[in-house]
């Protein structure tokens, strides 16, 4: 379940740099912008990628003071 | 007297090293976390410069200048903008300014005089006729707002470089400016005005361009952001001297390319 976590905001990371430059550069870059669909499509994709990390974020820091051994190893390495 | 230390009876001295050193935090651990608290503290007293308006307009505008040529290397003089098909053009079309409406410039269709400046051969001023006896081209492409709006248009001109080459422009000089009957303003690089898509443009959907479009010419360049698109241009200058734009001049960046 963790792992799939991670591998999630992985990926989201990649879509939203991909689809980032898509809609900074859609005559320059209108091959990677065509990825997406149209253009509008890419401005989805990017919105909804940036809400995952965004989302991945605030559960972390959330599950981290939820524990709050793990927040002690992280500091002392114990 | 001799210094050879007798071993504690029971005790092993390597494990005691052992045990001493898993009390003790990782270096590498530790120089991370010093290093973290560093780089925060230098945050904080750059951030006491930072707020500062006059030295963060700079650090922002040297950002905007390396955006700005970052954009021109990644600019492509033989890309064409997609086009769409007839069917796709917004109708009606989303009509965007820093003034309503209603306080588009009027501009007198028989007054009406291209002025023509800089860098040029041939600096004399076009009437509205002349400049409808060139030869025209149709494009539907689309137009992509700072804003975030985007919209697909059809609209029908001359290309700027024929323009230019009629002028006799220097074509190594670095800028062409417009300067437009409202006030507003914006230069472009020269390969931008030389692109094939860059238009002098004359109507918008197969009507002569409506005053709210910017009668009675536009130029249109689905290469850069709605904003490097001006309307109701008076005049065009081919220049070495950075010569900015309305909203350039108030931080936005300059080459706005798409």
């Amino acid at each position: 379940m963790q792992k799939l976590f991670y591998l999630g905001v992985l990926l989201a990371g990649i879509v939203v740099v991909l689809s980032g430059l898509a809609i900074w550069k859609p005559v320059q870059l209108q091959e990677l912008t065509a990825l997406f669909g149209v253009y509008d499509a890419a401005r989805y994709v990017h919105f909804f990628a940036m809400a995952a990390i965004v989302g991945f974020l605030v559960v972390h820091a959330v599950m981290s003071f939820l524990v709050p051994k793990s927040l002690r190893a992280m500091i002392t390495g114990r | 007297m001799s210094r050879i230390r007798k071993k504690p009876p029971g005790v092993d001295p390597e494990f005691l090293a052992k045990d001493a050193a898993k009390l003790m935090p990782d270096p590498a651990r530790r120089l991370f976390l010093r290093g973290g608290a560093s780089l925060g503290a230098l945050a904080f007293l750059a951030a006491c410069d930072i707020v500062d308006g006059a030295s963060a307009e700079q650090a922002l505008m040297k950002i905007s200048y390396f955006n700005d040529r970052a954009q021109a290397w990644l600019f492509n003089p033989n890309k064409l903008a997609p086009t769409y098909p007839d069917s796709a053009v917004r109708r009606p079309f989303p009509f965007n300014a820093y003034y309503p409406e209603d306080q588009a410039p009027e501009v007198d269709r028989e007054d009406y005089k291209l002025e023509v400046g800089g860098m040029v051969d041939n600096t004399k001023s076009w009437t509205l006729d002349e400049l409808y006896a060139l030869p025209q081209e149709t494009q539907i492409t689309r137009l992509i707002c700072v804003e975030g709006w985007s919209a697909i248009g059809k609209w029908t001109g001359t290309p700027l470089r024929e323009f230019l080459r009629r002028i006799g422009a220097d074509t190594r000089a670095k800028y062409v400016w417009f300067r437009c009957a409202e006030g507003y303003s914006t230069s472009i690089d020269m390969p931008t005005a030389l692109h094939p898509q860059t238009q002098m443009t004359f109507k918008f959907d197969n009507e002569i361009l409506p005053r709210k479009y910017g009668f009675p010419m536009k130029v249109r360049m689905p290469t850069k952001l709605g904003l490097k698109n001006p309307k109701h241009v008076m005049e065009i200058a081919v220049t070495n001297k950075y010569l900015g734009g309305y909203w350039e001049d108030q931080g936005y960046n300059w080459f706005s390319g798409i």
